[in-house]
This record gives structure tokens, sequence and C-alpha cells, in this order.
């Protein structure tokens, strides 16, 4: 009854954690040499002939085509030693100042029209009688 | 108005110049004369009633100045509310020449 299996004399006297830490290092431990294992196997041989051909069918057969032709609207540009073009500001516009009104010049005045008009006082008063001093012709309403 | 009635006051009538105001615009007769009164405008003033001196000086709106040299000939034309100041350094001008 004791020697029944190897393991579960070993196993005698652990504790179930410590089997259980057991058993998961040999359980890595036969990955990994799985593992290694299989990178080094060369390639397994295609099922059969007739994959391939069973692929190669699918493929569309190619046709022989000519050179490519370069793209008439694209013509591209070498690249040339030429400074690249340089920013030119657009103008600004330019104010130009209202003019400012000169000074009539004596010479350049035009004469007064003469009139004649009786004031509010029923005095006359005629402006070519006037001439000879300056007048001021003051325009106004009562408001 | 009550300006130009001071600078006469105190400057023009001495200095020789005619000042003319010229009551218009929507306005009577009675209305001017009761202006002048209670304003004390001392110059001549006259009631443009059918507005002819605007006509043929072209003004357009009021107060408005005419400014004549002494040869009779239009020296400065000017429009709106302006300064009393720049109408007295206008007829300095005139009084100079």
């Amino acid at each position: 009854m004791n020697r029944a299996t190897p393991i579960m004399i070993t196993a005698i006297g652990k504790t179930p954690r410590q089997c259980l830490r057991r058993v998961l290092l040999s359980l890595i431990v036969l990955a990994l040499c799985a593992a290694v294992t299989g990178c080094n196997q060369t390639p397994a041989e295609p099922r059969g002939s007739d994959y391939g051909a069973t692929v190669e069918a699918l493929l569309p057969t190619a046709e022989p085509t000519a050179p490519p032709t370069p793209d008439p609207t694209f013509t591209p540009i070498p690249p040339t030693d030429t400074p690249a073009p340089t920013y030119t500001p657009r103008p600004q516009p330019t104010y130009t100042p209202w003019p400012t009104p000169t000074r009539a010049t004596t010479e350049d005045r035009q004469r007064a029209i003469p009139f004649n008009a009786q004031m509010l006082d029923g005095s006359e008063f005629s402006l070519p009688e006037a001439y000879g001093s300056p007048t001021l012709l003051a325009f106004w309403a009562p408001w | 108005m009550p300006a130009v009635a001071s600078l006469y006051r105190e400057k023009l009538d001495d200095a020789g110049v005619d000042v003319i105001g010229v009551s218009q615009f929507n306005t009577t007769e009675a209305a001017t004369i009761e202006f002048v009164e209670r304003n004390q405008l001392s110059f001549p003033n006259v009631y443009d009633e059918r507005a002819q001196l605007a006509g043929v000086y072209d003004i357009r709106g009021v107060p408005s100045y005419v400014f004549i040299d002494k040869q009779g000939r239009i020296a400065h034309v000017s429009a709106g509310a302006r300064g009393v100041a720049l109408i007295e350094a206008w007829l300095d001008q005139l009084l100079a020449e």
C-alpha cells in the first residue's frame, strides 16, 4: 500500500501548498523544454502538393504589364538650387490726407454781392458804403 | 449769437467792424425783435423774411458767418457753431490787412 506511487510517497510530510508549488514548477519546466524542442525542429512539409496548387489557383493570373508610364498630370520638378521664393508683403493702402483747405489769398477772393437792407431799428445798411472796414454777416435764428 | 454780441461790445465795435445780424429761417419779425432785446444784441440786425441774403451768400443753416474784407470781398465763410475765438482770429486777420 505504501508503494502505490512514488509521488504519493514524496508528498508525504509536505504541505499541500508545497506540493502545489512543486507541481507548478514541474509544469513550467516541461513547458520550457517543449518550447525549445519545437524551435529546433524543421518546418513541416505541406500537407500535400495540392495545397500549393489550391492557393495558386485562387491568385489572379499575372499578366505581363508594360513599364509604368509617367503620369501626364504630374511632372516632378527636380530639385534645383534656386532660392526659395521671397515673401513680398502686400502693399498696404496708402492714406492720402484730405487736402487742407488753403486760405484764399486776397487776390482769389470773390467779390461779395452788394446789398442794401433795412435794419430792425429802421436804419439802412448798404454794403458798398461799408467798404473800407471789415464786415461780418452773422446769420442766426431766434431759437 | 450772444457770444458774438459780447465780442461786438468788447472788441469789434471799437475796431470799426460792421456786424450785421441776419435773422431768418422759420421765424417772425416779432420773434426776432424779442430775441434781440432779450439777448441785448447791440449790433444792427435785419429780418430777412424771404431769406434773400441767405440765397445770395448760399447759406444753408445757422449759425453761419460771412467775413467780408475791406475791399468788399468774401474772405471766409464759416458754417456751424464755430467758436468765438475762431471768429475773432479771422477778424483780426481782416483788420491787419
